[in-house]
């Protein structure tokens, strides 16, 4: 099978922010937290690659302990959005008719609240941080899943090898382990990575709007919040996480389509 | 007619469903209003009588009613940290936000309409691979990072609009308020128009295949002719697409007041939700939901007076 060049592009650009995120994680150039007030606003140099931000700190330093916090919030919302989008996915797809019209309708409702609106009345009720924007981020994007979890079960149960499997005796939970869920892993490893994509834009902008992480964990959002203000000093400053922001999600989306592509080649 | 008041009974039912949530949200807290204004280590005397003065110490659904209904009288309390009238502070902060909110779906709607028809019409030259990658970029980026981009190289490297704030005297100074609402509108409208123009692009490629087009190519129109007599049945699903999105632009006018320091009522709640500011936090939720179900009810009326099809369902 002949690999896209999406997928290829896509585990290259994750694959390297993830590998900065665990090396930030035990090791950077500086302690990103180490304020220096005698070399503020440095351009590029040997000592520091990408120059040092307004409070003498080192930029890659911050960028690499940043990309943990935002790649982890990411993966956890990720793992909320799935765990609970495909059981309630999964219930509405084995439960009666009008059990399943009532799921549906309470998803369909759900989907008009994005991501954003549901952390930012989240953090009204208890107050920022990341906790709080991983559950409401994982929360917001799991009635999608469920969506499409429901439609893509209900169309594996009616599928012939099923109908067999019941009457070879099998019962639901065997039905479902053995063959709903195998043959949804296309289905679940293509929406995770949507659902990562958006997790790390409104992670990105809930800690900018001071409504995530808060200080003093380094972020990307974060990082542009607290440069912006020196923009016309130096515009390159927030330039590095909005690159690295941008960068996660379109590789993202690029693992998605990769991964679409891959599990159908009918596609391209 | 009924199609309307069944219309406005959804939009009533959903304006009044969403604020009794967030409402109750707001005071199932461990901590209520009352220690949120006088911290923890007031007198429990001092917090009863703050209580009974805000009603707290009243049922849920009483103080739901008492709040609505003194809402509707335009009496939305007053700041728990200032102590200003919210409802007056409300008023002032739309005059920023839906002009905002109103030049940006406009553009986006305009700019689909537009862009979908044309990269319909030419599908394998550069114009439409350019046009691509915009909408791939606006789907793909965040409103924070597109409206930081923007203020880099338009206000910082081309010096040709300011980088954010609005002018004091407000819509008097008129020119320099135009041009302070010229990049968020740019920034809020891009990212909407890139969703909008894949819907209007694959509207006006099933018009493409359609019977109707080939007649009025026979009748010796030419393609961008034959295409913008769809106008009306392109303009149709964009607008039902953009009312599903309302609330998605309100929450990215949120995030554009915020880069470009616009004192508009998104900069304001992500300011009391900091502060804690409950009250604040439940009037400026309550306009914005009213404003996203008067667009969906508008949006609907307005789909079914475009597409006499749509009358009778």
């Amino acid at each position: 099978m002949k690999r896209s060049p999406s997928l290829v592009a896509g585990v290259v650009i994750i694959g390297a922010l993830s590998g900065m995120a665990f090396l930030g994680n035990i090791w950077t150039p500086y302690d990103p937290t180490t304020v220096n007030s005698t070399n503020v606003f440095d351009p590029f140099s040997w000592q520091h690659l990408l120059g040092t931000d307004q409070l003498g700190r080192d930029v890659l330093s911050i960028l690499m302990a940043g990309s943990r916090t935002s790649l982890a919030a990411a993966a956890a919302a990720v793992i909320i959005a799935m765990a609970l989008g495909l059981s309630v996915g999964i219930l509405a797809a084995t439960v009666s008719r009008r059990a399943d019209d009532f799921i549906t309708a309470t998803l369909a409702i759900g989907l008009a609240f994005p991501a954003l609106l549901v952390a930012l009345i989240l953090a009204a009720t208890y107050g920022p941080s990341t906790e709080i924007a991983i559950v409401a981020i994982g929360l917001a994007t799991s009635t999608s899943v469920a969506l499409v979890t429901r439609s893509e079960a209900r169309r594996i149960l009616g599928t012939s090898y099923v109908i067999a499997a019941r009457y070879a005796g099998a019962n639901t939970t065997e039905v479902i382990r053995r063959h709903v869920l195998r043959n949804l892993l296309p289905s679940i490893t293509v929406q995770a990575s949507g659902v990562a994509s958006i997790a790390i834009a409104a992670e990105a902008t809930l800690s900018y709007l001071g409504l995530g992480t808060t200080p003093p964990h380094p972020s990307w959002g974060r990082m542009l919040a607290s440069t912006q203000q020196y923009i016309l000093v130096t515009p390159l400053l927030p330039l590095w996480p909005a690159l690295v922001i941008a960068l996660a999600i379109y590789g993202c989306n690029l693992l998605g389509d990769g991964l679409r592509e891959y599990f159908d080649p009918t596609l391209t | 007619m009924s199609g309307v008041l069944r219309r406005l009974a959804v939009s009533g039912a959903g304006i009044l469903g969403s604020t009794f949530f967030v409402f109750a949200l707001l005071r199932v807290l461990p901590g209520d209003l009352a220690t949120a204004k006088l911290g923890t280590d007031a007198t429990p005397e001092a917090l009863q009588r703050l209580r009974s003065e805000y009603g707290l110490d009243k049922p849920l659904f009483t103080q739901y009613v008492q709040w609505l209904g003194n809402a509707m009288r335009g009496d939305f309390g007053s700041s728990l940290m200032s102590g200003s009238d919210v409802g007056s502070d409300i008023v002032s902060r739309l005059d920023v936000t839906l002009p905002l909110i109103v030049a940006s779906s406009l553009l986006a709607v305009m700019a689909a309409l537009w862009l979908g028809q044309r990269s319909a019409l030419q599908r394998s030259n550069w114009k439409s691979v350019v046009l691509t990658l915009a909408s791939q970029i606006g789907l793909a980026i965040p409103i924070v990072v597109l409206g930081i981009v923007a203020v880099v190289i338009f206000a910082v490297w081309l010096r040709i609009l300011p980088a954010g704030g609005f002018p004091v005297d407000g819509w008097r100074a008129t020119g320099s308020a135009i041009r302070s609402l010229v990049l968020p509108v740019a920034v809020l409208s891009l990212s909407q128009a890139a969703m909008l123009t894949r819907f209007a692009r694959s509207e006006a490629l099933d018009f493409i295949a359609s019977d109707t087009y080939r007649t009025a190519r026979a009748t010796g129109m030419t393609k961008p002719q034959s295409i913008s007599t769809a106008r009306r049945l392109l303009l149709v699903p964009v607008l039902g697409v953009l009312a599903l999105q309302i609330s998605t632009l309100i929450v990215g006018a949120v995030v554009v007041e915020n880069v470009f320091a616009l004192p508009g009522l998104g900069a304001m709640l992500v300011r009391d939700i900091a502060a804690r500011d409950y009250l604040k936090v439940q009037g400026s939720l309550l306009v914005v939901t009213t404003i996203v179900f008067t667009v969906q009810f508008a949006t609907g009326v307005l789909q079914e007076r475009l597409d006499p099809r749509r009358r009778t369902t």
